[in-house]
């Protein structure tokens, strides 16, 4: 490799946001990595830190019709980025592995994210169209893990459904834990479970207060736990392979003891969401003014070349910031000061976290 | 090279020229499609950026972020050059052969060093009998290090049978002479660092034994360098990452990294930019973790001599009522007179004179109504409730157990002793995984138990 791939290597992120910027001012858009589809809002679990609500199918959610024509179409239109199927839990959706087989058909990647629970039913399609990822939920040590997710023998079949995902010859599984108040001191616990799991990472995210998530807000972590995980998480990396995702923000010069590539935020400049309603929005928000349109009615590729023009632009200083995780800086609960830069002498560590929700800034957009 | 950046720079200007004339022309925004595009794209960003013109259209300087905070405090005023230790450049050269091998996975986790699974006490026997095995695996080419590591397992009572026990207490001698094999790049990981700075707190202090407060000086020294090797090579990999130019982050896989083959392959292919990089970081790099977290904020008492703190072997003067902060590869050694120190929360130590101390030397000296304060924060931190889920604001309970949580936190060099003996008498959860919490981070193990000082016991029913 040459010169401009060591320049570009070394730059990163700088060179991405500029380009991001650059694009935006000559009226062009690349297609995106990744377009996340809540496939259903149907779920059979009521985690207290779900980022939606979600519990019952929703009104209106994408018939099979529509997902092959509004979105996989579409997505070989946009050069076949990754789709990553997510809920609610999506495994419940009846058409599941139709989906899953009409997209694989397409050549299109495809990513998971379940609860596990049901994966041992839809294992042939596991088999026959393997997912360049799949990530399992885990919340804690088995009695916390069914206690907080509201029901016995999920943790037993999180865990069993990873090796069945290996089985399956999935290249990469991974075990995401969302972090909370309840469960941040519990990872050292977690380890020797993860360890022999045989998952391939394990992601630490981080509760961000919408959907329900937002009726449970002193579940929120602490300014001392935040800090207390971040330091775990760059120890454990000396023997797993431990990421902290993109909830974190970024940890600047730091960013390599925690993650393997530098973090920036992709929302609405290369990857977007696909609510089940069918909305197009930058991430997982569940805010309906963030929606870019609806692709039912709209091809997605238009929504995608027309829309996110705050988050594209740097005039929106909220949506336009590369370096931290938009989702919660809009609620005021930016974690990466607590987690990267305080001191452990610091007053800030007896704080509590925030639990008012700070009114969203409304940006310039362009 | 001159004709083929003239030719770049005007293939990149009427690119964006045509660009701009389509936006106007459509009105709206419009997809590139085509890989060629893109990378004309990518082209102009990068020519912005390493001309520093990037502000233009980014709005500010990109890619900007602030230091990280560290423990700065107190430094030699006049640091020296620091030469990049020759473990650092030996590692370097054997790079390309520890990625090229089948046996290291893609993360820099699994890719540095052997990867022992040995922070956890709690570990599965499938893990310890990988340890297990890897460790014996080792004895020919380290046999120091191999026996150390023999008697580490045997506390856990892993593989007890296949391993023999040590026929002699391990000495200051064979500490170094594991050090020394350390430094091997297929050893050099954080797992043994920490493995062997236990072993180093749990052996008998060398009171009024010059030669062996020299010895402890030097393995603490040769420690804290072998760690800050470790972070300079993480940080190189980092620094002097190679990535194609249609390289994007994976935005959905944010919880993962590249895949393994990739990142071995990126890495191999950046073998001489990770030289050049590592040599300019170290100088700045520290001890991570060892230099942020399991901390002690001392101060010195107003009247005496003051303290002499040992420091990545450096001998730094602490006069009187002066604030210095404790590390855990720190040394304090004292004058003829023996000082008093004072901490934030747990009252004043006194100690000894014409001694070297370690972290692990304080909790004996403390009061006793310092170690019953530590008990008491324990307990709370132990009988805390379970959080819940629809309260607010918390219980005062709850509230007290976080206060307790920080404070021990940020005194673990005195309440690891407490904080290990809870553990090991009430291993259920909630409250004893915060407790084992705080002890990985102090001893980066929350398995072994280090025995409690003989008062301010927990007492009965704790």
């Amino acid at each position: 490799m040459g010169m401009l791939h060591r320049l570009f290597g070394r730059r990163f992120a700088a060179v991405w946001e500029t380009e991001t910027r650059l694009m935006h001012r000559l009226g062009v858009v690349a297609p995106p990595v990744a377009v996340q589809w809540i496939s259903t809002s149907r779920c059979d679990l009521k985690c207290p830190h779900c980022y939606s609500h979600a519990g019952p199918a929703e009104a209106g959610e994408l018939t099979t019709q529509q997902a092959e024509q509004c979105i996989l179409d579409e997505l070989v239109r946009l050069d076949r980025p990754t789709l990553v199927i997510a809920g609610g839990e999506t495994t419940l959706r009846q058409d599941f592995d139709r989906i899953i087989r009409a997209t694989h058909a397409r050549n299109i990647p495809w990513a998971i994210h379940t609860h596990g629970g049901l994966v041992h039913r839809h294992e042939q399609t596991f088999r026959d169209c393997p997912p360049v990822m799949a990530a399992i939920s885990l919340d804690g040590p088995r009695d916390f893990h069914d206690r907080f997710r509201g029901k016995a023998g999920s943790y037993d079949a999180a865990i069993s459904a990873m090796g069945l995902l290996k089985d399956a010859g999935v290249g990469e599984v991974v075990a995401g834990t969302t972090i909370n108040r309840a469960n941040a001191d519990l990872l050292t616990d977690l380890l020797p479970a993860v360890l022999a799991s045989r998952a391939d990472s394990w992601g630490f995210h981080l509760m961000t207060p919408e959907g329900r998530a937002s009726e449970h807000r002193t579940l929120l972590p602490t300014t001392a736990q935040l800090r207390r995980t971040a330091a775990l998480a760059r120890r454990l990396r000396s023997i797993m392979h431990v990421e902290l995702d993109n909830e974190w923000g970024s940890a600047g010069e730091d960013d390599c003891f925690y993650r393997d590539a530098p973090f920036t935020c992709g929302a609405g400049r290369i990857s977007c969401v696909v609510s089940a309603t069918g909305e197009l929005m930058p991430c997982t928000t569940t805010d309906p003014d963030e929606s870019a349109g609806n692709v039912k009615d709209t091809p997605l590729s238009e929504l995608w070349a027309t829309g996110f023009a705050a988050f594209r632009s740097g005039k929106d200083k909220l949506r336009s910031d590369l370096h931290d995780c938009w989702l919660n800086t809009r609620h005021g609960v930016s974690c990466r000061k607590a987690a990267f830069r305080t001191d452990l002498f610091s007053p800030a560590l007896l704080d509590q976290p925030t639990t008012e929700l700070v009114p969203l800034t409304v940006g310039g957009g362009a | 090279m001159k004709l083929l950046a003239t030719m770049t720079i005007w293939l990149v200007a009427a690119l964006l020229a045509g660009l701009l004339i389509l936006r106007l022309v459509r009105g709206r925004p419009t997809l590139v499609r085509s890989a060629v595009g893109r990378r004309a794209l990518r082209v102009a960003a990068m020519v912005l950026v390493f001309t520093g013109t990037s502000g233009l259209v980014a709005g500010k300087a990109a890619g900007q972020d602030q230091p990280r905070a560290r423990d700065a405090q107190p430094e030699a005023e006049d640091p020296v050059f620091e030469p990049m230790p020759a473990m650092l450049e030996h590692y370097l050269l054997r790079l390309p052969e520890v990625y090229a091998s089948a046996q290291v996975g893609g993360s820099i986790g699994h890719t540095l060093g052997v990867g022992l699974a040995l922070q956890d006490g709690e570990i599965t026997f499938e893990q310890a009998r990988f340890s297990a095995n890897a460790l014996l695996g080792l004895q020919t080419q380290a046999p120091n290090l191999d026996r150390i590591m023999r008697e580490q397992l045997s506390v856990f009572g892993w593989e007890v049978d296949e391993i023999q026990q040590p026929d002699k207490p391990i000495d200051w001698d064979t500490v170094w002479a594991a050090l020394e094999e350390s430094r091997k790049p297929e050893l050099l990981h954080p797992a043994v660092h920490s493995l062997i700075w236990r072993q180093v707190q749990g052996m008998t202090p060398p009171a009024d034994d010059e030669q062996a407060a020299f010895k402890l000086t030097m393995i603490m020294d040769e420690l804290e360098t072998q760690a800050r090797v470790y972070d300079t090579v993480v940080a190189a990999l980092a620094q002097s990452r190679v990535a194609p130019m249609q390289f994007n982050q994976r935005a959905w896989m944010s919880k993962a990294g590249p895949q393994p083959e990739r990142y071995r392959q990126r890495v191999l292919h950046s073998i001489p930019a990770i030289r050049q990089a590592a040599r300019s970081l170290y100088p700045q790099t520290d001890a991570g973790s060892w230099r942020s977290e399991g901390l002690l904020a001392l101060r010195t008492d107003d009247q005496g001599d003051g303290i002499t703190l040992i420091r990545r072997g450096e001998r730094l003067p602490i006069g009187p009522a002066q604030p210095f902060r404790f590390g855990r590869l720190d040394l304090l050694q004292t004058s003829e007179q023996g000082v008093t120190l004072h901490t934030q929360a747990y009252g004043k130590i006194d100690l000894p004179a014409n001694t070297t101390l370690r972290a692990s030397d304080l909790p004996a000296l403390l009061s006793e109504e310092a170690q019953e304060k530590i008990v008491k924060s324990v307990r709370a931190v132990l009988e805390r409730p379970d959080v819940p889920l629809d309260q607010e604001p918390a219980t005062p309970e709850q509230a007290a157990a976080q206060r307790a949580t920080v404070e021990l936190e940020r005194h673990l060099p005195l309440a690891a002793p407490w904080i290990a003996q809870a553990i090991r008498d009430h291993p259920e959860p909630p409250g004893s995984a915060t407790l084992r919490t705080l002890l990985n981070q102090y001893q980066l193990h929350a398995g072994q138990v280090q025995a409690a000082p003989g008062r301010g016991r927990l007492g009965d029913g704790f």
